[in-house]
């Protein structure tokens, strides 16, 4: 059985040994470049475990959007760019636009699957993301 | 630094006998912010020296036409003439020359607060601050925009079209595809407002994170570095960036509570507001931001500065690219 450590796992063993090692014996501005280094890793990792699927996601979705449904199948990376510069043009040339069926639930999908990498504190995100069930309690001042 | 320091406190008080060992802040993306005290007979001096980095790392490079960031000289000046026009910032105690041996910059009374939005945002000792600050900011920008542009050093001279013009050529040099950034170009495109008959000066970076406040309200608008002259709704608009609400996700402006706050104590205190182009300002400082920070995680690319926070602010960009969506294409 294959047991070598992948490469989320070797990143979440590094966040771990700054976090629980290296940081509490850190301060000042040291402390808070490790706390960086903590905050880029983890987005490393993130993109690690969740881009395959969100860039097949988004594939699928540019597809339909785009009328290209028959575009040959493949690795995803050779496609992707260039579908994304395709809607970018479109949207630009004023060809697409939010009138167009399926664009917003598009960009939705696309956005929050890269915030979901990026910046999942993000307060926005934590609220667009939310289950409508859940609704953010209104801010009370004070 | 500190031998420096010390002459250059003798220019404030011929008497200063001695000067603290300077804290380095942490500033902003330009320039340092040191922390010092004279001490002189008449007693102890709380000054900040604020000066270009010493390693020329700059998000933009050197003499690069995209700069709009005012020289330290320059800034001294500014914040000297807005003060006069009764908006509260620090006083200017000595502008430095090269003889000083410092760089440039300049030296101004450190106003005691505190400045790190989430404090200010949730601490309990800001409850009363929280209250305060919108009126307080709409008195401080109303007084601002009704400077004359005279009573200020010349300053670039902007307008939404050059701004939008700017943001989408650095866009563009990035060669992305983010399709909510070009769905918000069009949108930039086609509700481009008027420009006013008369340009004010503005701030150019008004927001939380900028702000001082004490446990009353605001004491002091710091970082002039990008005041130019334009039209008043974009510094009110750009306090309205999602980015700057630091959680406070409802409170549209700064964090601290409703537009509407702002608007009526900008109104009251003279200010002529415009609440569709405070939005537009909005929307088009979204975007900014975003490209700034696909700016910032360039610096890195390049080279000219190589810290990791700059790829961390990088990955940023696609936050705005949500509340861009937020903002136009809401879903509830």
């Amino acid at each position: 059985m294959e047991t070598k450590p992948g490469s989320a796992e070797l990143i979440e063993a590094a966040i771990e040994s700054i976090r629980g090692e290296l940081l509490p014996a850190l301060s000042g501005r040291a402390a808070f470049q490790a706390r960086v280094v903590i905050t880029v890793l983890d987005t490393a990792r993130r993109e690690v475990l969740q881009a395959p699927a969100a860039d097949a996601a988004e594939l699928a979705r540019l597809r339909a959007l785009l009328a290209m449904a028959h575009a040959p199948d493949g690795a995803a990376d050779p496609v992707l760019p260039a579908l994304r510069h395709t809607l970018c043009d479109a949207i630009r040339e004023g060809r697409v636009d939010l009138a167009t069926p399926g664009l917003a639930d598009h960009l939705w999908a696309d956005v929050l699957a890269r915030v979901a990498i990026d910046q999942p504190a993000y307060p926005s995100f934590v609220r667009e993301a939310a289950p409508a069930a859940s609704p953010v309690p209104e801010r009370t001042r004070d | 630094m500190e031998t420096r320091l010390l002459a250059l406190a003798r220019r404030i008080d011929p008497a200063a006998r001695s000067t603290s060992r300077p804290e380095r802040l942490s500033g902003g993306a330009n320039n340092e912010t040191w922390a010092f005290d004279v001490v002189a007979p008449s007693g102890t001096l709380p000054l900040i020296l604020r000066r270009k980095a010493g390693d020329g790392s700059g998000i933009r490079a050197p003499g690069d036409p995209d700069d709009a960031s005012i020289a330290p000289e320059t800034e001294a000046e500014v914040l000297r003439s807005v003060a006069a026009a009764g908006v509260p910032v620090p006083a200017v105690r000595a502008v430095l020359e090269p003889a000083d041996g410092l760089g440039r910059g300049f030296v101004m009374e450190r106003v005691p607060g505190e400045t790190r939005p989430k404090r200010l945002l949730h601490d309990s000792a800001f409850a009363d601050a929280r209250r305060a600050v919108l009126h307080d900011c709409g008195r401080a920008l109303a007084a601002l925009h009704a400077a004359p542009v005279s009573a200020l050093p010349p300053l670039r001279v902007t307008s939404a079209a050059a701004e939008l013009a700017l943001w989408e050529r650095r866009w563009r040099a990035h060669r992305g595809a983010r399709p909510v950034f070009e769905l918000a170009l069009r949108w930039l495109h086609a509700h481009l407002p008027a420009t006013p008959a008369r340009p004010v000066p503005l701030h150019g970076d008004f927001r939380t994170g900028n702000l001082l406040l004490d446990a009353r309200g605001l004491r002091a608008v710091l970082d002039w570095e990008l005041a130019c002259v334009g039209d008043p709704m974009a510094d009110l608009g750009w306090f309205c960036v999602a980015s700057w609400r630091f959680g406070e996700l409802d409170a549209v402006a700064g964090g601290f509570g409703p537009l509407d706050d702002l608007l009526d104590a900008y109104r009251a205190a003279g200010g002529v507001a415009d609440a569709e182009r405070v939005r537009y300002w909005e929307v088009l400082g979204t975007f900014r931001w975003g490209v700034m920070c696909l700016d910032m995680a360039e610096a890195w690319r390049t080279g000219r500065d190589r810290s990791v926070e700059r790829t961390a602010v990088g990955r940023r960009a696609s936050e705005t690219e949500l509340d861009l969506l937020r903002l136009l294409a809401p879903r509830r």
